[in-house]
C-alpha cells in the first residue's frame, strides 16, 4: 500500500505536485491516474475544486473503495459523457473506456483480503436514552432524567449512538451533576428510614447483609458492588479505596457523624458523575496490531447493542469467568439477553430509527382538533406495534422473509378498530393478533409506515418508492435533476388527469425515467393503504366540472376593461416574457371575438382544464367577477331609470317616504344617472368601490328598479329556507364540506343551519320575518347564497364546490423488466424473490452500524460478506444475523486509528 | 463575625432535591468580576435560518458618508435604532455553505466534514470567550430556540459554536435553565472538594490507560468539571457591586419551567436572559440560534403569513413545497409568496428590536447604556432564500462595542467582503489579535468609521 499520508499537498502547487503524488502510484497501475491528472485535476484539484470536487484529494485516499459514492459520481458523469465539460481538455473514446475500466477495477472488484482493520470507535458517553435505562436498571427503578436535557443529535451513522457525536460539554455535564442527585434522592426517597435505605442497597448489590459485619467492611462490600455494576467492571483496589476514602470523609466530617447510608449514598452519587459511569471506556494498548476487547467490554458491547443498558449480573458473571469471547459460552448469553424483555431496544430504537417510526406522534402527527380520532394513545400503539413486531421477530428467532410477510402483528382495541378495521380486539394492552386480510403482512403494512412514507392527508406513491429503495433495500437513487421535482404546469393544472395518470407523465419524461421507473411501481403497489395505512378499495377523485358561467362572466369583465389597463396589469406579473406574449395573444383573441361567437368558443371548445387555466389567469389579473356581475345589475338599473318617465320615478321615490332633505339628495343621484351621456357612465361607475355600488343596488332594488333581488327579500329567502330544511342530510354535509371556509366559520355556518332546520315548520315563516338582529340577517342571506339550496345538485358546483367520484384502486404495478405485480401481497413477494440480497445487506448493514455506534467503512466488507454468509446459510433466522454480528471482527476487536492523511 | 464561605452554604444544602426559592434563600447570585474600570465590551451572535428575499435588507436612503437616514419597510421595526446599527454590504462566505454546512461554519469560516463532524476549527465566540470568560461566572452561554421541522435532530444544523477540542456545544433552549445557570447555585457532589478531587484523580488514572484517541474524551471530561469548579471558585471571589444594583435584583424573575407556547414570548423570554447575562456580568461572549438551520417552523401566527419558514424561502415556486415541508400550505402567487417570507423577516426584526430596546434602557455605572457597550451581529449563513446562495449575507451589526464602533451607517463594500473578517474585526475588539481566522486574511476595516 502506498502511504499517502505522508505527503503534504498544499494548494497551488501544480502539476509538479500532482506528479509526485501520483508518482509511486503509477508505476503499480499506470494509465487512469495519469489521465485523471491531465483531464481532471485542472477544474478538480489544483487550483479549483469545482463543485466542491478535488479528485486529487480524492485520488490520494487509497483504496479508492473508501470513497465508494464520490467515485461512483464521477463514474456516472464520465459515462454520460457530461465531464470533462466541451471544450476542455477532451478523453478520446478509448482513454474515456479506460478509465471507466480502471475505477470499476478499483470499486467493484477491490481484493478485500489485503484490508485488516476492525476499525476504532472513540470513547463516547451514554445516548440520552442509554443513561435513562442505565440508571433504570442500576436502581431497579424507573427513571428518565434526561426528559429536559439538550436533545442528542443525529450523527452521520443514522443513529443516536454513533460515537463522533456524543460530545460531552461543560453544560450537558451540569445536567449529569444534578441528575445524580435527583436520581439518588428519588430512589431512596427523603422519607425512607435507614434501615430500609440499607435493605434497599443490599438487595441492589444482589446479596444478604454478612453477620457480624462493620459498618466498614459493609459499606466496603456494598461499593464494590454498586461500583462493579456502574463502572461496567471490577472496580480496581486504587478505585474501591478512593470511595472507601470518601466514605470516612464523609462520615467524620461535620461535628456530628453523618449516618453510615447517607455516607454510602454520597459516594454512590459521585459514582454518577465519574467518567468511568458517563463513558463508555476501553483500555487502550500502544501497538499497531488490532487485538481483541477484554470480556468486560465486550459484556458492555454486548448489552448496548441489545439492550441499551448496562449488563445485568448473569453477563457480569459471564465476564468475569472469562469466556464470553468463546462461541458457545457468547451465543448462550446472546440467547438470554435476547429473551430478556430488555431486548425491546431493538426494537424501540434500533428499528425505530432505521426505519423511520419514531417519528410518529411527534413529527407525524394530525391536528388534533380535526381528526379527533388522532389521539396519542393510537400514535403510542401505532409506533408499538412496529416495536413489538421488530423486537418480537428477533426475539423468537424469525426469518427475513417474516419481516417482509409474517401473518401477525401487534395490537390493541383503538389500534385495530381505527386503523385495521378490525373489530374482535378488546382493550387497551397490545397483544399478538394473527391476521386473516391477506393484504396485510409484515412490517411495511403498518400504519406507522404507511404514515411517515405519506404527505399531509394523502398518500405519496414516489415517497413511498423512495423509501422502499433508499431505506428498506439501500439503494438510494441519485437526487433529481434541478426543476425535476414539479410536474409542468400543463400537467399540474389539467384537472382531467388523476395524480396517478399525472406521476405516469411526469415519469415519462426522458431524464426522470430511469429512475421513477423503479420508485413508481414499488409506490403504486401500495396505493391501497390511505395517509395513515387505512385500507381502501378507492379514492375520490375530483370530478372535473365545466365552469362555462364563471369563465364567462370573468371575461366579460376582462373585456370591459382598457386594453392598456390589461396591458399594464399583464406586464405586473412576475412571468417571462414568452408566457406573457402568449397571454396576450390568447386575451386578445378573446377580446376580438363577437359575444356569440365568444360564448359558443368558451364553453364548447374550451376543455374544462383549458377553462380552469383561463380562470386563474384572469383571477391572476385581478379580475373581480363579482364586481362585473353587480356592474350588469347595476347597467341594468341605470337602463330603467334613463326609461322611465320623470313622474314615475319621482312616485316610487316618494313611496319610500324620505325625509325632505333626503329627497333632494336622492333625485340628485337619479338626475346625474339620467343626465350623463351614456359612454361616461363606466367611467362614473368606476368612482364607486364596490362597497358604495352595493349600497347604491340595494337602493334601486327598494325602487323597484331590479327585477330580481340580489339578496333576497324575506320572500325568498323564506323559499330557500325551506328549500335548505329539504335538503337530504348527506348532501346538506357534502355542500358544508365543500365550503371554502375555515373551520370556525365552518362551526359557526353549521350551527346556523342546524337551527335553521329544528325550527318547526308553522312557525319557520314568522321567524323568519321577525329576525331583527342584523347580523344574524345577514349571515342567514350569506349562508343561503353559500349553500345554494334551491340549485339542483348537478349544478350546484357552479358556486366552485368541488365534486368528487370513486375511483377503484387496483394496486396493479409493473416492474421495470416487465414483471407485473398487484398490491402489498405482490410487493412482498416481489422483494422477498428479486431484492433478498439487498433486503438482507442493508438489515445487516445497519444492524452492524449500530452495533458498532459508527457509519460503516470500507474495511467493514469482508465482515459483512460474513454475516450475509452465514446468514443465508441458516434460512435468515434473526439470532444467526446477530450471532454474526456480536462475532464479528469489528465488534470484538479494535485497532488505533491511524493518524489521517492530511491534505 | 467571620465570614461564611460560599462553598460551606452550598454544601449545606446537601442533596436537597428541592432548592428553595430564590428570594427565600437570599443566595448573593455569582456575578460580577473584579471592579472593573473602563467600559466592558460584550459581543453576541444572533443567528437566524433560511435567509432572506434578497432586496430587502438594503436601506432605502443613505447619506453621503453611508449615514442612515431611513431604512426600509421590512426593517421597519429597527427604524429607531438605526443610530446604533451598522448594516455592511455584500458579505459572503467563501466556504461551507447550505442549510447544514452553512449554519455549522457561520461561525468557523471553514467548511464542513460531515463523516468527521468536523467544522474546521474553534468558532470566533469561544475564541473570545477562552480570552474573557475568565472574567465571568460563565465563559460563554449558547442559546436556541427548540427547532422545528424534519431537520430538528440534524447536528450541523443546530451546532453553530465549536470549542478547542471540535465539539459543537449544545444549547440551552429553556429560559429557566439559562437563569439557574446564572443565578442559581450549583448543586450535588461538584459543590464538594473531596468528590471532586476523588472523581478528578482516578479520572487521570483512567487517561493514561485508555488510548490516544479516547483520551480525547476524558479531555472533555477535565474541562467540563474544571469549568465548573471556576464557577465555584467565582463565585466565591466575586466582589459585592452589583448585589448593590436595586434594579438588577428586581429584576430576577425565575422563567417558569418549560417552554412558552406562544413563539414571540419565547424569543423575548429568551432575550431577557441575554439582558440580564449582559447586565450581571454572568457572562460577555452570547449566541443565540433563533431556529435551527432549516427550520420550518409555521408562521401562521403572523398576521399575513402562511405556512412554514423553509418552503417560504423557496418563494420562487409558488406552488412548490420542500422536501422537509408537510405539503399542507400552498401559494397563489411568487409575488405573495415572497411577501409572506419578507414578512417572517421582519417579523424577527421586530424581535430583535425588543433586545435592542432593552440594552438600550439600561445605564451602566461606568458610563454608556448596555446597548454602547455590546456588539451584536445579526444575520444568517444563506444570501436569498431561494437563491440558496452565499452572496450579500443579510448581516447587521448593532450597539457600539464599548466606543469601538461607530454606528449609525451603511458600510459599503464594492467588492465582496468575507465574514470571517467581520469575525477578526470582532476579535480584535475584544482582546485578540490575529492575522488570519477562517478564510479571512484580516479583520475588515471602517468598523470605527
Amino acid at each position: 500500500m502506498v502511504m499517502v499520508g505522508k505527503w503534504r499537498i498544499g494548494v497551488g502547487f501544480g502539476l509538479v505536485l500532482a506528479l509526485a503524488v501520483l508518482g509511486p502510484l503509477r508505476g503499480e497501475r499506470p494509465g487512469w491516474e495519469s489521465l485523471l491528472s491531465r483531464h481532471c485535476f485542472g477544474c478538480h484539484g489544483l487550483e479549483k475544486t469545482k463543485g466542491g470536487l478535488n479528485l486529487l484529494e480524492l485520488a490520494a485516499q487509497q483504496p479508492l473503495v473508501q470513497n465508494r459514492d464520490r467515485w461512483n459520481q464521477v463514474i456516472n458523469v464520465v459515462t454520460a459523457g457530461d465531464m470533462p465539460p466541451e471544450g476542455e481538455a477532451e478523453l478520446k473514446p478509448d482513454q474515456r473506456r479506460s478509465l471507466l475500466q480502471a475505477l470499476d477495477r478499483e470499486l467493484n472488484h477491490f481484493d478485500y483480503s489485503t484490508v485488516d482493520d476492525p476499525g476504532f470507535e472513540p470513547a463516547r458517553r451514554l445516548t440520552h436514552r442509554e443513561y435513562d435505562r442505565t440508571v433504570s436498571d442500576l436502581f431497579d427503578f424507573s427513571l428518565t432524567p434526561t426528559d429536559r436535557f439538550p436533545l442528542d443529535l443525529t450523527g452521520s451513522s443514522g443513529f443516536e449512538n454513533s460515537a463522533n457525536t456524543l460530545f460531552l460539554s461543560p453544560s450537558l455535564m451540569e445536567r449529569y451533576i444534578a441528575a445524580a442527585e435527583r436520581v439518588v434522592a428519588t430512589v431512596f426517597a427523603s422519607g425512607m428510614e435507614g434501615g430500609e435505605v440499607r435493605a434497599k442497597l443490599w438487595k441492589l448489590a444482589g446479596r444478604e447483609p454478612p453477620a457480624g459485619g462493620t459498618a466498614e467492611s459493609d459499606a466496603r462490600a456494598l461499593l464494590e458492588a454498586f461500583l462493579w455494576r456502574a463502572y461496567r467492571r471490577s472496580p480496581t483496589e486504587r478505585e474501591l479505596a478512593g470511595a472507601m476514602d470518601l466514605y470516612r470523609k464523609i462520615r467524620s466530617a461535620g461535628e456530628e457523624p453523618a449516618a453510615f447510608e447517607t455516607a454510602v449514598l454520597r459516594v454512590v452519587q459521585s459514582a454518577l458523575i465519574a467518567p468511568q459511569f458517563l463513558l463508555r471506556l476501553e483500555r487502550g494498548r500502544s501497538t499497531e496490531e488490532p487485538w481483541r476487547v477484554t470480556d468486560h467490554e465486550l459484556a458492555a458491547r454486548l448489552s448496548y447493542f441489545l439492550w441499551a443498558s448496562l449488563p445485568d449480573d448473569k453477563l457480569f458473571v459471564a465476564a468475569k469467568r472469562g469466556g464470553l469471547h468463546d462461541s458457545e459460552t457468547l451465543r448462550r448469553q446472546v440467547e438470554r439477553m435476547l429473551r430478556d424483555p430488555k431486548s425491546e431496544a431493538l426494537g424501540s430504537l434500533f428499528a425505530a430509527q432505521w426505519l423511520g417510526f419514531r417519528y410518529i406522534g411527534n413529527r407525524v402527527r394530525l391536528d388534533p382538533i380535526d381528526n379527533p380520532w388522532c389521539t396519542d394513545t393510537l400514535m403510542n400503539a401505532m409506533r408499538r406495534e412496529s416495536e413489538l413486531f421488530f423486537a418480537s421477530l428477533v426475539r423468537d428467532n424469525g426469518t427475513l422473509d417474516d419481516f417482509i410477510d409474517a401473518r401477525h402483528t401487534y395490537l390493541n382495541e383503538e389500534l385495530a378498530r381505527e386503523i385495521y378495521d378490525i373489530e374482535d380486539v378488546r382493550g387497551p394492552e397490545m397483544r399478538k393478533y394473527r391476521l386473516q386480510d391477506p393484504n396485510r403482512g409484515g412490517i411495511l403494512t403498518h400504519g406507522s409506515l404507511m404514515a411517515i412514507t405519506s404527505n399531509y392527508k394523502e398518500t405519496s406513491p414516489i415517497k413511498r418508492g423512495n423509501w422502499i429503495l433508499e431505506t428498506l433495500l439501500g439503494r438510494p437513487l441519485p437526487p433529481p435533476p434541478p426543476n425535476a421535482g414539479a410536474f409542468s404546469e400543463e400537467v399540474e393544472e389539467d384537472d382531467s388527469l388523476t395524480f396517478r395518470q399525472k406521476v405516469e407523465l411526469h415519469s415519462s419524461r426522458s431524464q426522470c425515467r430511469s429512475c421513477h421507473s423503479l420508485i413508481d411501481p414499488l409506490g403504486f403497489s401500495l396505493e391501497n393503504f390511505d395517509y395513515f395505512g387505512r385500507w381502501r378499495d378507492s379514492y375520490l377523485v375530483r370530478v372535473v366540472e365545466r365552469r362555462d358561467r364563471e369563465v364567462l362572466s370573468l371575461t366579460e369583465a376582462m373585456r370591459s376593461l382598457a386594453w392598456q389597463d390589461l396591458d399594464e396589469r399583464i406586464a405586473d406579473l412576475d412571468s417571462g416574457p414568452k408566457e406573457r406574449r402568449a397571454m396576450r395573444e390568447q386575451l386578445q383573441a378573446l377580446r376580438q371575438a363577437n359575444e356569440t361567437v365568444l360564448e359558443l368558443k368558451l364553453t364548447k371548445e374550451y376543455s374544462p382544464a383549458r377553462q380552469n387555466r383561463l380562470i386563474r389567469l384572469l383571477r391572476r389579473l385581478d379580475i373581480d367577477p363579482e364586481n362585473s356581475e353587480l356592474s350588469a345589475l347595476f347597467f341594468q338599473a341605470i337602463e330603467k331609470i334613463r326609461e322611465l318617465p320623470q313622474e314615475r320615478l319621482d312616485a316610487r321615490i316618494d313611496r319610500l317616504e324620505p325625509e325632505p332633505e333626503e329627497r333632494s339628495e336622492i333625485a340628485e343621484v337619479l338626475w346625474e344617472f339620467r343626465r350623463l351621456p351614456e359612454e361616461d357612465l363606466v367611467e362614473e361607475l368606476a368612482r364607486y368601490e364596490v362597497h358604495d355600488r352595493r349600497e347604491l343596488l340595494e337602493f334601486f332594488e327598494r325602487l323597484g328598479l331590479l327585477e330580481e333581488g340580489i339578496g333576497g327579500g324575506d320572500e325568498s329567502r323564506f323559499q330557500r329556507v325551506v328549500a335548505l330544511r329539504r335538503l337530504a342530510t348527506e348532501e346538506l354535509e357534502e355542500r358544508l364540506e365543500g365550503l371554502e371556509v375555515n373551520r370556525e366559520e365552518r362551526k359557526v355556518i353549521a350551527e346556523l343551519v342546524a337551527q335553521l332546520r329544528a325550527i318547526p315548520e308553522a312557525e319557520l315563516a314568522a321567524t323568519i320575518e321577525n329576525e331583527r338582529d342584523e347580523a344574524t340577517e345577514d349571515l342567514i342571506a350569506e349562508v343561503l347564497v353559500m349553500l345554494d339550496p334551491e340549485a339542483p345538485e348537478e349544478s350546484s358546483n357552479r358556486r366552485g364546490r368541488p365534486r368528487f367520484e370513486r375511483n377503484t384502486i387496483t394496486g396493479e404495478a409493473t416492474l421495470p423488466d416487465g414483471t407485473p405485480f398487484q398490491g402489498s401481497a405482490g410487493l412482498r413477494r416481489v422483494l422477498l424473490a428479486h431484492h433478498r440480497d439487498d433486503l438482507s445487506r442493508q438489515m445487516a448493514s445497519k444492524m452492524l452500524a449500530y452495533a458498532l455506534g459508527r457509519q460503516l467503512e470500507y474495511y467493514d466488507e469482508p465482515s459483512l460478506r460474513l454475516i450475509l454468509k452465514r446468514w443465508a446459510g441458516d434460512d435468515y433466522r434473526l439470532h444467526s444475523l446477530i450471532y454474526g454480528v456480536v462475532e464479528s471482527y469489528p465488534f470484538q476487536y479494535k485497532k488505533n486509528p491511524e493518524s489521517k492523511p492530511s491534505l | 463575625m467571620k465570614p461564611i464561605s460560599r462553598r460551606t452554604i452550598l454544601r449545606t444544602l446537601g442533596a436537597a432535591v428541592a432548592l428553595p426559592a430564590l428570594e427565600a434563600m437570599n443566595p448573593l447570585p455569582a456575578w460580577g468580576g473584579p471592579a472593573q474600570t473602563g467600559p466592558l465590551n460584550r459581543v453576541a451572535w444572533f443567528y437566524f435560518p433560511n435567509g432572506i428575499p434578497r432586496g430587502i435588507w438594503h436601506p432605502e436612503e443613505v447619506g453621503s458618508q453611508g449615514e442612515l437616514r431611513r431604512l426600509n419597510p421590512w426593517m421597519s421595526p429597527l427604524e429607531p435604532f438605526k443610530s446604533d446599527l451598522l448594516i455592511p454590504t455584500n458579505i459572503w462566505t467563501p466556504k461551507g455553505n447550505g442549510h447544514g454546512a452553512g449554519t455549522a461554519t457561520w461561525l468557523t469560516g471553514q467548511d464542513y466534514d460531515r463523516r468527521r463532524v468536523d467544522a474546521g476549527g474553534v468558532s470566533v465566540d469561544q475564541l473570545i470567550a477562552e480570552e474573557v470568560g475568565g472574567q465571568t461566572l460563565l465563559p460563554s452561554l449558547e442559546l436556541a430556540c427548540k427547532g422545528e421541522g424534519f431537520f430538528s435532530n440534524s447536528l450541523p444544523r443546530n451546532a453553530i459554536s465549536w470549542s478547542k477540542n471540535g465539539m459543537p456545544l449544545p444549547r440551552e433552549i429553556e429560559p429557566r435553565a439559562v437563569f439557574d445557570r446564572m443565578f442559581r447555585p450549583l448543586s450535588g457532589g461538584v459543590t464538594d472538594r473531596s468528590v471532586m478531587d476523588l472523581v478528578l484523580s482516578q479520572a487521570r488514572s483512567l487517561r493514561r490507560k485508555v488510548g490516544h484517541t479516547d483520551g480525547h474524551r476524558l479531555d472533555e471530561y477535565f474541562e467540563a468539571i474544571r469549568a465548573l469548579e471556576k464557577r465555584i471558585e467565582f463565585a466565591e471571589s466575586q466582589t459585592r457591586d452589583k448585589r448593590q444594583d436595586r434594579a438588577l435584583t428586581d429584576s430576577l424573575t425565575r422563567p417558569d419551567p418549560g417552554i412558552p407556547s406562544e413563539h414571540q414570548e419565547y424569543l423575548q423570554l429568551m432575550m431577557d436572559m441575554i439582558v440580564l447575562a449582559f447586565w450581571s456580568d454572568a457572562t460577555r461572549v452570547v449566541t443565540y440560534m433563533l431556529d435551527h438551520g432549516q427550520s420550518n417552523r409555521y408562521f401562521n401566527f403572523v398576521n399575513g403569513v402562511k405556512g412554514t419558514w423553509h418552503a417560504l424561502s423557496h418563494y420562487g415556486n409558488a406552488s412548490g413545497t420542500t422536501e422537509d415541508d408537510d405539503g399542507t400550505t400552498s401559494w397563489d402567487s411568487v409575488e405573495s409568496k415572497r411577501e409572506m417570507f419578507a414578512e417572517v423577516v421582519r417579523w424577527h426584526h421586530r424581535q430583535f428590536a425588543y433586545l435592542l430596546r432593552k440594552l438600550k434602557s439600561i445605564e451602566e455605572p461606568q458610563g454608556g447604556t448596555l446597548l454602547d457597550n455590546s456588539m451584536l451581529l445579526y444575520g444568517s449563513s444563506l444570501g436569498d432564500g431561494d437563491a440558496h446562495d452565499e452572496k450579500d449575507l443579510p448581516t447587521l451589526i448593532a450597539g457600539g462595542g464599548g466606543g469601538t464602533i461607530r454606528t449609525g451607517r451603511q458600510l459599503t463594500f464594492s467588492g465582496r467582503a468575507d465574514l470571517s473578517g467581520v469575525h477578526l474585526a470582532f476579535m480584535e475588539r475584544m482582546g485578540i489579535e490575529r492575522e488570519r481566522f477562517g478564510t479571512g486574511k484580516g479583520a475588515i476595516g471602517g468598523l470605527s468609521g
